[in-house]
């Protein structure tokens, strides 16, 4: 049925719809009284409770399963580490005290710190870390517990020597191993009588007992998991600012997947720290007196993988014509704020081992267009795009699932790419096929910005007989590549990483965009807050401001 | 010994005999179509290239799920369980897939069985002001209304409502799930788009049956506007009204999914909406189970009460 309007319900409708728009623009934006983190005005506290929003909460909680950066945040305010990757980006012992390797890198053993107990009140001794090692290192069919998958397929066994010495096994050399265990999440130290319940009972929140300064007190899947403060600990990370149990007493952490509405509730003040601003809100919040971290982490840049079995991609001067195409200071600046970076590397460069090749993708439009003049592409159709020999020079990608601004990122590039006559096209699939759709050989870019605690990730992606995301071998770069895994020190390391990094610029396999951060925001009355060189937001040395 | 079972005890049985056939065959279609989808959240988690695992490994686990079995193995073992009121494991969660539904229904319930009180109050409201006002003050504006409302998508609302309400005015918390105070917002979210047919439908039922010779001969007799309404408009108006109400807790319930997602609360819509996302097989299964059996009864309870509503159908009712 409807329903006309006569002149005068007309005017009282619009007048309505006028005045809540007036009411709605009037809001004060409030912020948090303005203070930096950690700036030393302000003496710590105990006591107090903070809500924290972020954008998932997990449905089930083993640890198999908390791969995903939002999940990790609450996870590691409970879970530790036997060693983590300090702001600086260097290698630190947490759970244990040190670690050391055989001549062949066959066999690592580690050294416990001892003193350290876990919430139901088990000792962290060398079986518990074995048992923990084996499940992660080995999996369990059985119970459907699949291994850590960064942690090579030559992880052999781990053995409880002594109380507070464990010997881990490897059928080929691993000199990553130490830092692999450092910059994966899932390879947190749980107790004994977690590890040892089935894949189901372990997903319950209320059976992960571990070592971390908080514990759950209660959890709702998918809405809300509450931390309480661990009264009794007495162990934190070497570069810890302070010692014993932490400030805060109660973390309620809660799901709220809408951006904006984050960005409300913490300038309402009805939350403490979010998790993820819109790079667009960042400035605003910084300027308003709320703690805006960014924290780069070891690992890829955003960046594109370039597949050489696309169409058109084989020719070294495209692929070099679409790198030199990008303006990557116009995609920070108009998507970002001044707290991202563009790429100078094929990594973060932060990262141990990231080259400057800046200079070697710089932005040069006249030079992307001289390649592709010289690549015979001439002719342009009526949109403007390259042709040659009748067929349009044009590249395919599907934006991630996983990352919300991948399509903003990517729309911009297909303007820039435009100007030199390229097309971009953009497509879409599901969060269930991505993965599937995107390993396609014909699928010409494929995105990443993936973690990296050292350079035999490089390996994993790049070479033939592993991931192989240029999908046509190259046997140089499988070389330097093998060199990589090979090396025996991290400076051997650290060269053949630069080398595999080079190469993939110089033949344009590979286009740096931009750095990508962890982000979060915080009022300014709580201090303290920091994060770690893996992205890991740190509350146990936060406290509220009175 | 002759035994005699009354007409509507066996409009009953069958009606639900019906129901429970149109229950188990929307789960095999819903089974059918899920699983013949390419994909399913434990190889689309597993194929992550980040994570690196072997075809092999993902394989293992597929087995430990039983999702390399073929699609009629997976639909007699669902059966079977269903049987038994098993709906199985949910593939993400780890968890029972009731367990994981129970999560949420008291949430959505609480929300969508708030949402249609406020709708109904906010619907009859407006359709009996809209019915005593004359156009000149203000019942013009108020017959306006439902198409306002209509064209007012929920999540819009819901950002408006957060906004005043919540950030600017501070009535409720935005991620509160517990506290009554809490609920009457999402609820009113909810509510305000969900009372436009109501209200579209009973306005025009009043003037419909004000529009009938009965009406104008009780008018004429003398009969006050209140009576008028309550002893014979109202009955009259009541019916549509009834069944356009009872659409509308479906779409109360269907409608949740965004409104949950805006106010952060945990319902059955944001559940299913992670299943369908991640391609939960016996989540989504049960989901839409439960949301057949609720139209079903519901349209049942519907069915019944029409007769105690208007006496002329008691009488086909019983030679039904």
């Amino acid at each position: 049925m409807t329903h006309s309007l006569d002149r005068r319900q007309f005017l009282g409708l619009g007048a309505l719809l006028t005045a809540s728009g007036i009411l709605i623009s009037c809001s004060p934006r409030g912020g948090q009284p303005n203070s930096s983190a950690g700036d030393g005005s302000s003496t710590p506290r105990s006591g107090g409770e903070i809500f924290y929003l972020n954008a998932h909460l997990n449905p089930s909680y083993a640890q198999q399963q908390i791969n995903s950066w939002h999940t990790l945040q609450v996870w590691a305010q409970f879970v530790e580490y036997l060693f983590y990757f300090d702001a600086a980006g260097k290698l630190q012992p947490h759970l244990a005290t040190g670690y050391t390797n055989n001549d062949d890198f066959t066999e690592c053993t580690i050294t416990l710190r001892p003193g350290v107990t876990f919430s139901n009140g088990e000792k962290l001794d060398a079986e518990s870390v074995a048992l923990n090692l084996n499940l992660q290192g080995l999996g369990d069919e059985g119970r459907g517990l699949l291994r850590v998958a960064n942690i090579p397929a030559s992880y052999g066994h781990a053995d409880a020597v002594g109380e507070d010495e464990v010997v881990v096994r490897f059928t080929e050399p691993c000199p990553s191993f130490i830092p692999i265990l450092a910059g994966t999440s899932t390879t947190g130290i749980l107790a004994p009588a977690t590890l040892k319940l089935s894949l189901e009972e372990q997903g319950d929140l209320k059976n992960t007992y571990a070592t971390g300064p908080f514990v759950v007190d209660s959890w709702v899947p998918n809405k809300e998991i509450v931390l309480a403060r661990r009264d009794d600990y007495d162990w934190p990370r070497p570069d810890a600012p302070h010692q014993g149990p932490a400030y805060l007493e109660k973390i309620t952490v809660q799901q709220l997947q809408e951006d904006s509405l984050r960005v409300g509730a913490l300038d309402s003040g009805q939350v403490q720290v979010i998790h993820y601003t819109q790079p667009s809100e960042e400035q605003r919040l910084a300027d308003s007196g709320f703690t805006v971290l960014d924290s780069f982490i070891p690992g890829s840049v955003w960046g594109l993988h370039i597949r050489l079995t696309a169409k058109h991609l084989d020719d070294v001067r495209v692929r070099q014509a679409l790198t030199h195409a990008i303006d990557r200071q116009e995609i920070v600046d108009t998507l970002y704020s001044p707290a991202w970076k563009v790429a100078k590397s094929p990594l973060n460069i932060n990262t141990p081992g990231a080259v400057d090749l800046s200079s070697k993708f710089a932005y040069d439009p006249d030079l992307a267009n001289r390649l592709l003049d010289e690549a015979g592409w001439t002719d342009r159709d009526d949109d403007g795009y390259r042709t040659k020999n009748g067929e349009q020079l044009g590249v395919i990608e599907y934006p991630s699932v996983f990352i919300t601004t991948s399509e903003a990122d990517l729309q911009l590039i297909a303007q820039q790419w435009k100007r030199v006559g390229v097309k971009l096209e953009l497509k879409n699939v599901d969060f269930t096929n991505y993965n599937t759709v995107t390993s396609d050989p014909s699928v010409s870019l494929y995105e990443i910005h993936w973690a990296a605690p050292h350079p035999s990730f490089l390996w994993r992606w790049w070479h033939s007989s592993q991931q192989n995301q240029f999908k046509a071998p190259s046997e140089e770069l499988d070389r330097i590549l093998e060199s990589i895994v090979a090396a025996r020190t991290d400076a051997d390391a650290f060269a053949a990483s630069a080398r595999a990094q080079q190469y993939v610029i110089d033949n344009a396999y590979f286009i740096p965009v931009h750095e990508f951060p962890q982000n979060f925001a915080a009022a300014g009355s709580l201090k303290g807050i920091s994060a770690d060189g893996y992205g890991r937001i740190r509350l146990y040395d936060t406290w509220l401001d009175a | 010994m002759q035994q005699i079972v009354s007409p509507t005890a066996k409009y009953v049985a069958s009606r639900i005999g019906q129901a429970i056939l149109a229950v188990l065959g929307v789960y095999v279609v819903v089974f059918v179509i899920v699983t013949v989808l390419p994909g399913d959240p434990v190889s689309s988690h597993l194929r992550n290239p980040e994570f690196n695992y072997s075809e092999d490994e993902i394989e293992q686990l597929l087995s430990y799920y039983h999702l390399d079995r073929s699609l009629w193995e997976q639909l007699g073992v669902a059966l079977a369980r269903l049987s038994h009121g098993d709906f199985g494991l949910s593939l993400s969660a780890n968890r029972p897939v009731t367990a994981v539904l129970w999560d949420g229904i008291p949430s959505t319930l609480q929300l969508a069985g708030t949402a249609f009180v406020l709708a109904t109050i906010l619907a009859f409201g407006i359709a009996i002001a809209a019915f005593y006002l004359p156009p000149r003050f203000g019942g013009g504006l108020l017959r306006a209304f439902p198409s306002l409302f209509l064209s007012m998508p929920n999540f819009f609302i819901g950002l408006i409502v957060i906004d005043v309400f919540s950030f600017q005015l501070g009535f409720f918390r935005i991620n509160d799930y517990q506290s009554l105070n809490a609920l009457i917002y999402p609820a009113l979210t909810l509510a305000i788009p969900a009372s436009a047919p109501i209200a579209q439908v009973f306005i025009t039922a009043l003037d419909g049956a004000r529009a009938e010779q009965y009406a104008t001969v009780a008018i004429s007799k003398g009969i006050t506007r209140f009576r008028l309404l309550s002893r014979h408009l109202l009955p009259n108006a009541a019916l549509p009204t009834l069944t356009i109400a009872a659409i509308i807790v479906g779409d109360l319930v269907g409608g949740s999914i965004i409104t949950e997602a805006i106010f952060g609360r945990t319902g059955v819509g944001s559940i299913i909406e992670l299943a369908a996302t991640e391609q939960d097989v016996p989540v989504l299964q049960a989901a839409v189970t439960l949301a057949a059996v609720l139209f079903l009864a519901i349209n049942l309870v519907v069915d019944l009460v029409y007769p105690l509503l208007d006496p002329r159908l008691r009488q086909v009712a019983a030679t039904r």
